[in-house]
């Protein structure tokens, strides 16, 4: 169970990376890291996120057992990753706001809430409610086991190896040159796709039913 | 006589070519233009087949002469946009009998493919080796060597001189005499929303595996193809498109005298502008000449001549990495202090010493030696390699579908028919 | 450095303005290596998904149980409509944007010729087909057809049928339906079809947890008939009689001769074999045996992978034999041969021949001239001309001159057609001019899907001219060479269905057998 858990998460986890580095990359760039400290914190913060939204995935799954198999539909799966993707997009946009127009309202109460590290664990949470393929195969084994413990092992060995692709990013700090113009061009980019998340692949997604 | 063809037949002209340089590399090109464009054709289109060869060697002649980089080039742009489109269509309704792009098609993987696909699909290609765009194989391969082949060679300079879509906001923003919206270096974000338009569609492509760009965002498929409008995602598709290319490609550029489309928001322009470095051309600026007047990075239409932050005094701008090379800046700088210049070469040409040396020599084998010398300088010159090299490329897309639509508009005044069929 | 980089710069920079156009001459073969060093692949998902299997069904078996013929109706005659050639079954394909459906699963089915005589809606008139599936093994199913007086088959008792795909040209609103063993279940089926590869492609929706059950990886079993389409026939099938007439096929044996023309047989199962071994003491149909379609980690049917093996095993031995004929035939010398006519004071079609072989294309051209200026319809000189213009555009010096050559033959090429009236006159043109289609670069004149066409036509000529002791190998050459075209255009279906033709013939030369194991494919005589 531990090792399948974690071989699957490592032979797999480039497509989890995929599926999140359109969050965990602009939103990396877009917030000032001086040192190596702050660079570890975000990701680790962001990791974090993933690790809850894992582990409570995975006991469901393994305590819901065979009612859990109509998670594993595509059309279900669909209307759950849309609820998530309103969200990252929803927070991906009023970041990228509060980044880019600092002087509105809205942006001065966001920014008054806001901290990096909460963002970066709110952003883990989301996305590791993302279900992509390496996701549903973990769950596909899981919901035989009927057993919510066996279910969180599961899903954090199979969190473990795909965190190995994530670690790329605690090398933010080292990209000293043009990093201001890279911090621009990463809070503009924060707005694009949180409008893409939360339109597009959320709302649209969700209701009206294919709309990506 | 009048003054202005004495000017373009005389020696030398003032900014321009000598006249044997000049004849050498309109000699070059037209040679290959006659290959490319009037040797492959047959019948009724030879006759548009030398409508385009003469247009093509006609621009760059004078574009040689007079010096006048900017000017002609822009003329040969537009005509590479203006000319696309129409026989990009009149294929589609010949072939398909709508401009639309059906299930089927996609099915048969015969989209046709365009080089920003590339900047939207390189993402998802890396990871998972599949490129997410319905096109042929052959398609794709031969697109890719024809953009990385220019732009090994010209750089981002494909904007200026070859992109058959960048002639439309290239004419827009020329349009007007004034800028009605006034946007000047100042407005950083502007020049630097095309790198987050890149980041955008390549993450959010990669994160679905589809060609976000492709299926919500490009304003050009007004006038290429656009996917079937036969539901409510359609519907908003299209109307993205529209309001797009009339926003971005007509509007804003007519507005700002400025090229936005290409500056603000083509991923493949900043895709290019990552690639720029590596080619071996550059465009330069003068220290010694340069007054710091500033006209250039005004009359640049993509905002890329930047204004030094930091050093006390020193008002000489620097040409950034998305500079399209166009040419506007020489044209604009009343000192003549930019030029096209070689990666690595600053100073003197390559037999600049050599002629110094003869100039005190007398006698006709001297003068010979320094006029051949001259000659070779010119045509080694790093102006007259690259606006070969970007008349070149450009013409290649004129040779079969600026033929093309010559050839229909020949058809229409003729049998009162733009299609085949 | 500053002096050296003076120099090397502008050099390179001449060298790569200088390199600009040869890059785009030579698109051809520049394309072929950038897309197999790039590894260019598009996603399957737009093709309809990865090719999870794929079966080649002979040629010109579409005689049902042996000796079925087509009904009798202008439409069908002389046409090749019944006879599927390949079947492809594809991974299914999840959350897509396009289409009816996200979740869906396709199958293509592709014919030798398709034509649309009576405008059926989906772009072919003719054809009928079912697919029969079975997703559960022994679980659940039928062995008897869904409707019982339809195709008169019935179904091998270990995969009784779970599902059957419908289509016809004429259904309604541009679908085919899938229907449920029980009839519990029917949904429409998105069908396209395209012409130019004469290949349906029925799209069956993921939406039913029956046929869900196929996402978990298993293999599925697949039954793929056609039958001539009859609207007021059940289920579309129409009967076939011992004599063919307007409202039914002819050639049947027995009251239980199947209604299928050609269905797609498993390796190892003869269709003939099997369409005819009903009962007609007992009343019992054909039973017919499954398609296996399998997960494999490749996506590629194990069949193929087997052959390509065998066939690099023996392409060794055959290359060497090929060598040793080579060597052992002495070299003619065409050249001195010519000389000999001319000294003999022969003159006419003999001496342009000798000295087309000969390769002196100038004076072929010469002597193609002289006769045509005293008998201008002559269409073996009009012929020789344009194969003496073609051959001499590859002997040009300049990319100019030869590219005038090259549409002074193209031009001389379609006067000799429009001279050439008899089907000999006519096979020569096709070969000759498929020969030079495909050899002139494809990147710059696109002919190669036209070379094809011509060996193609020219290996129809030979079919209709009647058996001859060379018709097999002529046949093959034509097959094989319009592989090859089709090849060289990109078409690489296309390729492989002409290639695995030419491979049924027995009597193949050296060279052909050579040709085709190049190409992974093992000739059907080397099979045994």
């Amino acid at each position: 169970m531990i090792q399948e858990g974690l071989l699957l998460g490592l032979s797999t986890g480039s497509f989890c990376a995929i599926s999140c580095a359109p969050v965990a990359i602009p939103f990396i760039f877009s917030e000032k890291i001086d040192d190596w400290k702050q660079n570890a914190g975000l990701v680790g913060m962001m990791l974090l996120g993933r690790l809850v939204a894992y582990i409570g995935v995975g006991f469901l799954v393994g305590a819901l057992g065979g009612y859990a198999v109509r998670y594993l539909d595509p059309e279900i799966q669909r209307r759950l990753l849309a609820i998530s993707n309103t969200l990252i997009g929803a927070l991906m946009v009023a970041a990228g706001l509060m980044h880019n127009f600092p002087g509105l309202k809205f942006c001065r109460k966001f920014a008054s809430v806001y901290r990096p590290g909460w963002g970066s664990l709110l952003y883990g949470l989301f996305t590791g409610l993302n279900i992509c393929p390496p996701f549903f195969m973990a769950a596909s084994r899981v919901f035989g086991t009927g057993d919510g413990l066996s279910g969180m092992i599961y899903f954090a060995m199979f969190f473990i190896g795909t965190s190995v692709y994530f670690l790329p990013l605690l090398g933010v700090h080292l990209f000293k040159a043009g990093l201001q113009t890279v911090r621009m061009v990463a809070r503009l980019a924060l707005i694009l796709l949180g409008v893409y998340f939360f339109l597009f692949q959320g709302i649209f997604y969700g209701s009206v039913g294919r709309f990506q | 006589m009048s003054e202005k063809i004495r000017s373009i037949l005389s020696p030398r002209s003032a900014a321009g070519f000598s006249l044997p340089a000049t004849l050498l590399l309109t000699l070059g090109l037209g040679s290959w233009c006659y290959m490319f464009i009037v040797a492959r054709s047959e019948g009724t289109s030879r006759i548009a087949a030398w409508i385009v060869f003469a247009g093509i060697m006609t621009l760059f002649f004078l574009l040689l002469r007079t010096g006048q980089v900017s000017k002609y080039r822009r003329y040969f742009f537009v005509a590479i946009a203006l000319l696309f489109f129409p026989e990009f269509i009149a294929q589609l309704l010949e072939t398909r009998g709508t401009m639309m792009l059906g299930a089927a098609e996609i099915l048969k993987t015969e989209t046709p493919y365009c080089h920003i696909v590339t900047s939207v699909v390189f993402l998802p290609w890396l990871v998972t080796g599949k490129i997410i765009f319905p096109a042929g194989t052959g398609a794709i391969a031969s697109m890719l060597i024809i953009w990385g082949v220019a732009t090994l060679v010209i750089g981002r300079g494909w904007c200026s001189w070859a992109c058959f879509y960048g002639g439309w906001d290239d004419g827009m923003s020329r349009l007007a005499r004034k800028p009605r919206l006034k946007i000047g270096i100042a407005n950083k974000k502007i020049r630097y929303f095309g790198f987050a338009m890149l980041a955008f569609v390549a993450l959010a492509s990669l994160a679905t595996l589809l060609p976000v760009y492709c299926d919500w965002l490009c304003p050009f498929k007004v006038v290429t193809e656009f996917g079937a409008v036969d539901s409510l995602r359609s519907y908003v598709s299209f109307l993205m498109f529209v309001l797009l290319f009339f926003g971005l490609v007509i509007v804003l550029p007519f507005l700002t005298k400025k090229r936005f489309q290409c500056m603000s928001f083509c991923p493949m322009g900043a895709f290019q502008s990552l690639l720029n470095k590596f080619n071996l051309y550059r465009v330069r600026v003068d220290k010694d000449k340069c007054i710091g007047c500033r006209i250039c990075s005004d009359a640049c239409p993509t905002l890329s001549l930047t204004l030094p932050e930091t050093e006390e005094g020193n008002r000489v701008p620097i040409v950034t990495s998305t500079c399209t090379r166009c040419g506007e800046c020489m044209t604009a700088c009343p000192k003549n202090a930019i030029s096209y210049g070689y990666v690595f070469c600053r100073g003197k040409s390559l037999f600049g010493g050599w002629r110094e040396k003869l100039k005190e020599k007398k006698g006709a084998a001297a003068a010979a030696l320094r006029g051949i010398t001259g000659t070779m300088d010119e045509l080694l010159s790093a102006r007259a390699l690259f606006v070969y090299s970007g008349f070149f490329i450009g013409m290649v897309f004129l040779s079969t579908y600026g033929t093309g639509t010559v050839n229909r508009l020949i058809r229409l005044a003729v049998h009162g028919s733009f299609l085949l069929n | 450095m500053k002096n050296i980089a003076k120099i090397v710069i502008p050099l390179a920079a001449l060298t790569f303005t200088a390199a600009l156009p040869l890059a785009y001459m030579f698109m051809g073969p520049l394309m072929g290596r950038v897309e197999k060093t790039l590894r260019i692949e598009v996603d399957p998902r737009y093709s309809g998904g990865e090719v999870l299997a794929k079966f080649l069904d002979p040629m010109d078996d579409d005689r049902g149980e042996g000796g079925l013929v087509y009904p009798d109706l202008p439409a069908f005659q002389g046409k090749k409509v019944l006879d599927i050639v390949r079947y492809k079954v594809r991974r299914p394909v999840l959350n897509t944007a396009g289409g009816d459906s996200p979740d869906f699963w396709q199958m293509d089915v592709t014919f030798a010729e398709s034509v649309n005589p009576l405008n059926a809606p989906l772009g072919f008139s003719l054809p009928v087909i079912h697919i029969y599936i079975d997703v559960d093994g022994t679980e659940g199913g039928s062995t008897r057809t869904a409707q019982s007086d339809a195709e008169l088959v019935s179904f091998d008792p270990t995969h009784p049928w779970d599902y059957m795909i419908h289509v016809d040209g004429f259904a309604g609103k541009k679908k085919g339906y899938i229907v449920s063993f029980d009839q519990a279940y029917r949904r429409p089926v998105e069908v396209f079809f395209v012409a130019d590869t004469k290949t349906i492609h029925a799209r069956v929706e993921l939406d039913d947890p029956g046929i869900k059950r196929i996402l978990d990886g298993r293999s599925t079993y697949h039954y793929v008939v056609v039958g001539a389409f009859d609207p007021l026939a059940a289920q579309g099938f129409m009967p076939v009689l011992e004599n063919a007439g307007p409202r039914n096929g002819g050639g049947a044996r027995s009251t239980l001769t199947p209604r299928v023309y050609d269905w797609v047989a498993p390796e190892g199962a003869n269709q003939g074999r099997i369409l005819s071994s009903y009962d007609q003491a007992s009343g019992s149909y054909a039973t017919l045996v499954p398609l296996e379609v399998k997960e494999s980690p490749k996506g590629r049917d194990s069949f193929r992978e087997e052959g390509e093996k065998k066939a690099a095993v023996l392409s060794t031995t055959y290359k060497e034999k090929l060598r040793r004929e080579s060597a052992e035939t002495p070299p003619t010398d065409f050249a001195a041969a010519a000389n000999r006519l001319v000294e003999q004071g022969v003159a006419g079609m003999e001496l342009i021949e000798a000295y087309y072989r000969a390769r002196m294309f100038e004076k072929a051209e010469e002597a193609s001239r002289r006769i045509l200026e005293s008998s201008p319809d002559h269409a073996g000189a009009a012929t020789y001309l344009a194969m003496a213009i073609a051959g001499q555009s590859g002997q040009q010096k300049s990319p100019i001159k030869s590219m005038e050559f090259v549409n002074r033959a193209f031009a001389q090429f379609d006067k000799a057609f429009s001279l050439s009236k008899t089907p000999d006159e006519l096979l020569v043109l096709y070969q000759e001019r498929g020969r030079y289609f495909a050899a002139v670069p494809e990147s710059i004149f696109r002919k190669s899907a036209a070379a094809a066409d011509d060996y193609l036509k020219a290996a129809a000529i030979l079919k209709r001219r009647g058996a001859s002791s060379d018709q097999p190998t002529l046949l093959a050459d034509c097959y094989i060479n319009a592989a090859r075209a089709f090849a060289q255009s990109g078409n690489t279906d296309e390729a492989e269905i002409y290639f695995h033709k030419a491979a049924e013939f027995e009597d193949l030369t050296t060279g052909q057998i050579v040709a085709l194991l190049e190409r992974g494919i093992v000739p059907a005589a080397l099979r045994r």
